[in-house]
């Protein structure tokens, strides 16, 4: 008899709870104001300082343009990342903002949300195919890596110097720009030398042991390009190791220069240890991607539809005047 | 004979009651059997039960079929999984199967513009997959866990290099995409409502239960996943068997390949990160013994089916992946905790 009971108050309370949930699936999403636009957000990931500041960007100016937000985590999941597409549209979003994981399944996404005449902007990571993109807003890499070597340039006026070239995750178009950039300004410098160029998939651990092994290499080793701010630590213990770590302008100083702009970047600018750094303008990022949503939920279409911000160097000298244009100093 | 090893039969078979037994006995008797069977699915049905009252718009229908649609490619590559556990082994390429099937499979589809060809392909690199492990395993005797591990490495990277090579001067090197549309076509499609891919998936799941519990084959998994002196005993031999289930382990693994390529509109090599755990994490919540012998994939389904839900649910709350994560290692703590007892427990009556 207890089975028997058990059995059946289950299936009661399944029953009642299921025309609960079937009732509450037909109200509005939650959040969604009567006068408001509501966007969903799909992030590639959200485990990251920069991922964090993009989304602290996007919190700030949907505040102020009275939108509301609703975030979804794909964890790095390309196919995690196409059915929360697909559950935005089903929730009748008024607009969507992607970080695609795969750049080049996105297009299923986009094709979607054209579709179901949602209007997709995507930041950060550049589709394979941008042809069909209703707006895209992301930094510059090759004018990144541009930039970092140009400063390089000037910095030695000249004079001989051997570079250790890291370089990000090769199977992503930030990993290989922000190489290619650097490279082919300092193939103008027949001065500067890139002793080594190595993959580190952006894992410190990789910087690490690609610093180690330059310093042996090249004991007269005169600069590291760090693709992004997080191998810094790494480079930094490898230097203080070989007895090389000096702040610059000191005799004997090994050049560093980064791109990124988050705090790590910042503070190592502050203490005078980072040459530059080169950080996206992500305050601009989420500003342009907000307006291109709304604007396309008027019925707008952008003048452009995609959009490369060229990064914001800085460095020790100039630091405090630029602190504001700085998304991980403020 | 082996209790373990025909266990599930025993479980799924109906009982000789009387004609006389009335009718709520025969469903408190049903019930219970499920319950010893599946004793994740009334959990599960609760669950979503729950989950549909608290999460907004998870029991609309899109919602459902995008559900679905989504938890096709783990479900698929969840049977080989199961098959392999049942024959006390483990496959850890089983991700990286997936994702380089589907690399290839994107690379001669768009190739070629012939989504059979295409099929053909992940077929083909899952069952060479699932060969060379099960020849390892079988014959050479290796350690199921580093050989699959090894196999993980390199099938991984090969699935890199392949979309490097096929992106050519443009695009990623983790994807292969720009596929015919028939592929999205299908890969999106319905049929009866439902997403044809999730339709593909219960026939297999299906189909491989049927196998399992109903043939010679099936019951030569079980015993010698439970007892492989028995089994020795009794002519089977486990170097052959090893090798077709992890054959057809890999295969599936292909078919699932084949299946993300055409829901993503792209081959990816970056899929098996994620599926691995997920795998395994289905099979253990559904009550395979990760020691061999005792389990199925009707119960992997139901695994898929918390884990997917939850996902779902969570995301469309806008749950955090960090909270996500905690409730998700919860409930496969705790559903293979309830699965062990309850398998122990029956174990004594």
């Amino acid at each position: 008899m207890s089975v028997v009971k058990k059995i059946g108050a289950v299936g009661t309370v399944a029953v009642i709870l299921a025309t609960a949930g079937c009732a509450t699936s037909a109200d509005p999403v939650e959040g969604e104001s009567a006068e408001g636009i509501t966007i969903g957000v799909s992030f590639d990931r959200l485990n990251d300082a920069f991922r964090i500041g993009e989304k602290k960007y996007l919190d700030l100016y949907a505040e102020e343009l009275g939108v509301t937000l609703i975030y979804q985590d794909a964890q790095s999941d390309a196919q995690t990342q196409s059915s929360q597409i697909q559950s935005f549209i089903a929730q009748g979003v008024d607009g969507i903002i992607q970080i695609p994981w795969d750049t080049q399944a996105v297009a299923a996404d986009i094709a979607a949300a054209a579709e179901a005449g949602i209007p997709l902007g995507i930041i950060d990571q550049q589709p394979a195919d941008t042809s069909d993109v209703f707006f895209y807003v992301g930094g510059n890499p090759t004018a990144d890596g541009r930039i970092a070597a140009e400063f390089l340039i000037d910095a030695v006026d000249g004079a001989e110097l051997k570079v250790l070239e890291l370089q990000g995750g090769l199977n992503n178009i930030n990993g290989i720009e922000r190489s290619a950039g650097f490279q082919d300004a300092i193939a103008t410098a027949p001065n500067i030398t890139i002793v080594a160029s190595s993959p580190t998939d952006w894992q410190p651990e990789a910087a690490l042991a690609a610093t180690q092994n330059a310093l042996q290499a090249h004991p007269d080793l005169g600069a590291v390009y760090a693709p992004w701010t997080g191998a810094l630590p790494a480079v930094y213990n490898a230097l203080d190791a070989a007895g090389k770590l000096t702040e610059v302008g000191e005799p004997g100083h090994v050049w560093t220069v980064a791109i990124n702009g988050d705090e790590i970047g910042c503070r190592y600018v502050s203490e005078n240890m980072l040459a530059v750094d080169i950080a996206t303008d992500l305050p601009e990022m989420a500003r342009q991607v907000l307006d291109a949503v709304i604007a396309g939920i008027d019925g707008e279409v952008p003048a452009e539809n995609v959009v490369l911000l060229d990064g914001v160097p800085y460095t020790p000298e100039n630091l405090e005047s630029k602190r504001d244009m700085i998304w991980g100093c403020s | 004979m082996n209790r373990l090893a025909f266990g599930e039969v025993a479980e799924t078979s109906p009982r000789n009651d009387s004609a006389k037994t009335p009718v709520w006995k025969w469903v408190a008797g049903a019930g219970r059997r499920v319950f010893l069977t599946v004793p994740v699915l009334p959990i599960t049905v609760l669950v979503y039960i729950g989950l549909a009252v608290v999460t907004p718009g998870f029991a609309s229908w899109p919602n459902v079929q995008n559900l679905l649609g989504s938890l096709a490619v783990l479900a698929i590559a969840a049977i080989g999984a199961t098959m392999v556990f049942l024959v006390a082994g483990i496959d850890l390429s089983v991700g990286s199967t997936v994702a380089l099937s589907s690399v290839l499979a994107a690379i001669v589809t768009k190739s070629t513009e012939s989504i059979l060809l295409g099929l053909a392909t992940a077929l083909v690199v899952g069952m060479v997959v699932g060969a060379i492990n099960g020849v390892a395993i079988g014959y050479g005797k290796l350690q199921p866990f580093v050989l699959t591990l090894g196999v993980l490495l390199v099938a991984r990277a090969v699935a890199y290099i392949s979309a490097a090579a096929a992106a050519g001067g443009g695009g990623t090197a983790a994807s292969v995409g720009q596929l015919p549309g028939e592929v999205l076509d299908f890969g999106r499609s319905s049929l009866f409502g439902l997403p044809t891919v999730f339709l593909i998936a219960v026939v297999l799941v299906g189909i491989f239960a049927v196998i399992l519990t109903k043939t010679s084959f099936g019951r030569n998994v079980y015993l010698l996943g439970s007892n492989e002196r028995a089994a020795q005993f009794v002519g089977i031999r486990g170097g052959l068997l090893r090798l077709r289930v992890y054959g057809i382990a890999g295969t599936l693994g292909g078919v699932a390949g084949f299946i993300l390529m055409t829901r993503l509109g792209s081959g990816t090599a970056t899929a098996g990160d994620t599926l691995l755990l997920q795998v395994i994490a289905a099979a253990v919540i559904g009550g395979t013994s990760l020691f061999g012998g005792f389990g199925g994939v009707w119960r992997t389904l139901v695994g898929v089916f918390l884990i997917a839900g939850l996902a779902n649910a969570l995301g469309l709350l806008g749950m955090p992946s960090w909270t996500q994560g905690i409730v998700i290692g919860f409930v496969v703590v705790l559903g293979s905790g309830l699965a062990v007892y309850l398998h122990a427990r029956s174990g004594r009556k």
